[in-house]
């Protein structure tokens, strides 16, 4: 008797666990959910700052704004112009990184210290649609984040590239813009490289958000079906 | 909490919390039950009535709850219902990023 009062006070606190596991998972979508409503200011921030870039570019090189300095100077004005961009990706990201700070985490264990009926409240309290909508849209938004944030790095090293580029040409053949579009390509395989690690793990957390959907479905329908 | 309770599907939680608390101690009087459970007392009294219709309760002279040997066997049934299911779910291991 006290053998099987002990094997199930065991299991008890096992369900405690798990159920604490489940907790801390789903304050961790909560998460992924902040990256999918702040997307919206993020990518706002990112793409104006690109435009801002594109169009002082363009006002710089058709204006003759530049034409008051010698060719070095001019290079390393141009170049400066990457500063737009890069703040831009950097506040944006400083932005969601706050807010993702701010999500409050871990208010349900002191409720889950009171054993095995508190586990139990916590699964039958659970707002499951609300949890799967979460789920859904945090990937989405996730996976749309990393996008935004990878054309960014790209048009910011297509300019770097450019710069570094028309440089050496312009001191070795005392010429620029010899490659042409070469360095379109080499900035789109040099942030790939770059990124390449980020975009497998931000790949394989998209799987795993996909596959904890499918697990808590299975545990929705299973303890509807629950009685004494 | 009444039409659940009429319904014959009531919140599982607070039976097992009952079930726990009268585990802990043989024979509880109502009102004890109602305090070491943190249950209103005329909620208590629907729960006591619903368990005692399953079985899973009698009420001795005192009027004095006590646990049948059925209650304590469905509280543990469940205990390893939810195991099984709760225990067989694997949780990966996410970090949002920025």
């Amino acid at each position: 008797m006290t053998e099987a009062h002990d094997d199930n006070s065991k299991i008890e606190d096992q369900i405690v666990e798990k159920v604490a596991e489940l907790m801390e998972t789903l304050d961790e979508v909560e998460k992924y959910n902040v990256v999918d409503k702040c997307f919206k200011k993020f990518a706002a921030i990112v793409i104006s700052s690109v435009i801002i870039l594109i169009i002082a570019h363009i006002f710089l090189t058709s204006s003759g704004f530049l034409m008051a300095y010698n060719p070095a100077q001019r290079f390393f004005l141009s170049f400066l112009l990457v500063i737009i961009p890069l703040s831009g990706v950097a506040s944006g990201i400083l932005f969601v990184k706050r807010k993702i700070h701010a999500v409050k985490t871990g208010e349900w264990k002191k409720e889950l210290s009171e054993g095995f009926p508190s586990a139990l409240k916590k699964l039958s309290n659970l707002n499951w649609s609300k949890s799967f909508d979460a789920i859904s849209s945090g990937g989405l938004g996730y996976s749309m984040y990393g996008l935004v944030k990878g054309l960014a790095y790209w048009i910011i090293t297509y300019f770097t590239l450019g710069f570094a580029l028309n440089i050496t040409t312009y001191i070795i053949l005392n010429q620029t813009q010899v490659l042409g579009g070469a360095s379109v390509w080499f900035s789109l395989l040099i942030t790939f490289v770059y990124l390449k690690k980020e975009l497998s793990k931000r790949f394989n957390e998209i799987r795993a958000l996909d596959k904890l959907h499918w697990e808590l479905r299975r545990l929705e329908y299973d303890l509807k079906n629950v009685e004494f | 909490m009444t039409s659940k309770m009429s319904s014959s599907k009531p919140d599982l939680y607070v039976v097992a919390r009952i079930i726990k608390s009268l585990k802990e101690k043989n024979n509880v009087n109502k009102t004890s039950l109602a305090t070491s459970t943190g249950l209103a007392y005329d909620k208590l009294i629907k729960y006591l009535d619903w368990m005692s219709k399953k079985g899973f309760i009698i009420f001795d002279d005192n009027c004095s709850v006590v646990l049948t040997e059925k209650g304590s066997e469905a509280y543990d049934e469940l205990v390893r219902w939810i195991m099984k299911h709760v225990g067989q779910l694997k949780f990966p291991r996410l970090r949002a990023k920025t």
